[in-house]
């Protein structure tokens, strides 16, 4: 490999690790935790059947997976301006990942909770505890374990799907690298380069899965 | 006055009726068992009563309160539970808990009871059912026997005025029935007021004051057990 081509790299990686830790990390974290907090409410509105808001929880879900991430993220960051509705590019791509993760999860969610054998609700009420507390201290905790491991999936798949939000002008790596091939024509090295600092992120959280697993397992192994 | 009391009891389960017209009464202290062929709707009964299913009709009188079945309300299903213990077949534990917590978690939780207060009640239960060294394993690593026990500990633990029993021997083996049926005589010698639905006639002939049989969703038979197994004349042989 010529010096040039290595100068290149060296030179650019600083400059696409920064925006991946300054704007592609929190912009997963933020959205992520967020898509949790409206999954678990969907999926426990589902699970208990709550009459009308069900049919809405179904409707979201509807829409959110029916309609690709980038046309979303296009409808709010370049659509909803037209309605007088304007959103910076980062909230905007915090706002729709969210929505978009938070409708996949409360899929997996759903089913994490409809896995815990119903006997464990019923010894609930037995000893005395309301629906709320039965969630909250059997239901959610067991779901969790079984909801982990597909839930991580999500997070890893967010990490890399957050590169969809340079096309709403969020400077993060992906449109970090792009500006460097145009001022050097260097795609091929450069967006291996990027490619290689998303595997370094994800390798992370494939470590911090496993970690998480084994701590969620501890009722399980004997 | 009876402890609890039960009338026109009906239920019927995918449009077919499981239960007709049920009445009966506990005294304080008795220990009833329910026998009666499977399907006969016995813990149909039991579900019933503990407000796991809903009666389709009936009153339910529990220490002079009395409850319309069929259109219970949930805090009204709770503050009955409050007098109540149940031990399920398949022993129920929260898989999530150690076993202290397993009784613990409706004490500070549901009854608002102090941490240090639940965990001595909690240990008080425990060595009652000879589980005191396991309180803090999970269920996932005790035998069935030992689950049962932990199940009936936990039943036991808020003091409640009438203890169920859906079948407590019947997802053990053979072998393992004996400690649960030890725990379980010992509770009704103490006096503890106490409903059955098994299939160990002999545990019942030995242990239970009063017999209730089921035929067809109704009570075929409802007399004390000396009476009834005189009557059948009764082989025991059959059992386990």
């Amino acid at each position: 490999m010529s010096e040039r081509l290595w100068g290149i790299l060296i030179d650019s990686f600083p400059k696409i690790l920064i925006p991946g830790l300054t704007l592609t990390i929190p912009l997963t974290a933020i959205s992520f935790a967020l898509a949790m907090i409206l999954a678990l409410i969907v999926a426990l509105i589902q699970f208990a059947g709550v009459r009308f808001l069900k049919d809405l929880c179904r409707f979201y879900i509807w829409i959110i997976r029916g309609t690709p991430l980038l046309v979303q993220l296009y409808i709010v960051f370049f659509g909803l301006p037209g309605i007088g509705i304007i959103i910076d590019p980062f909230p905007c791509a915090i706002l729709v990942f969210a929505f978009n993760e938070g409708a996949y999860s409360a899929e997996t969610i759903r089913a994490a909770l409809e896995a815990v054998p119903r006997g464990q609700i019923e010894a609930g009420y037995c000893v005395g505890m309301n629906w709320f507390q039965i969630m909250r201290r059997i239901v959610i905790p067991q779901a969790l374990r079984t909801a982990f491991p597909p839930l991580s999936n999500s997070l890893i798949a967010m990490v890399k799907d957050t590169s969809l939000a340079a096309n709403i002008t969020v400077a993060e790596m992906l449109m970090s690298t792009q500006r460097i091939v145009a001022r050097t024509y260097e795609p091929l090295a450069l967006y291996l380069e990027v490619g290689l600092i998303y595997l370094l992120f994800c390798t992370v959280l494939t470590k911090l899965q496993h970690v998480g697993e084994q701590r969620l397992n501890t009722y399980v192994a004997s | 006055m009876s402890l609890l009391e039960v009338r026109n009891l009906s239920k019927a389960l995918g449009g077919q009726t499981v239960l007709s017209d049920i009445s009966l009464s506990v005294e304080p202290g008795d220990c009833v068992a329910i026998l009666g062929p499977s399907g006969v709707g016995k813990t149909t009964l039991l579900r019933c009563l503990n407000l796991l299913e809903r009666a389709d009709a009936g009153e339910l009188i529990l220490d002079g309160v009395s409850h319309d079945l069929k259109h219970i309300r949930p805090k009204e299903a709770a503050a009955i539970r409050m007098h109540t213990g149940f031990v399920f077949q398949e022993f129920n534990l929260f898989l999530n808990k150690t076993v202290l917590e397993n009784i613990t978690e409706g004490l500070i939780v549901a009854r608002k009871m102090s941490r240090a207060d639940a965990v001595q009640r909690a240990e008080e239960v425990l060595r009652h059912v000879g589980l005191l060294d396991k309180r803090d394993v999970y269920p996932v690593s005790l035998s069935g026997g030992q689950k049962q026990r932990v199940g009936i500990a936990r039943a036991l633990a808020a003091k409640p005025q009438i203890l169920y029993f859906d079948e407590p021997t019947s997802a053990l083996d053979p072998e393992l029935t004996g400690e649960v049926l030890s725990v379980m005589r010992d509770l009704a010698q103490d006096g503890m007021t106490m409903v059955i639905v098994t299939h160990e006639i002999s545990f019942a002939r030995d242990v239970s004051n009063r017999v209730i049989t089921l035929r067809d969703g109704r009570v075929e038979t409802d007399t004390d057990t000396q009476t009834y197994f005189t009557q059948k004349g009764v082989t025991v042989n059959g059992d386990r």
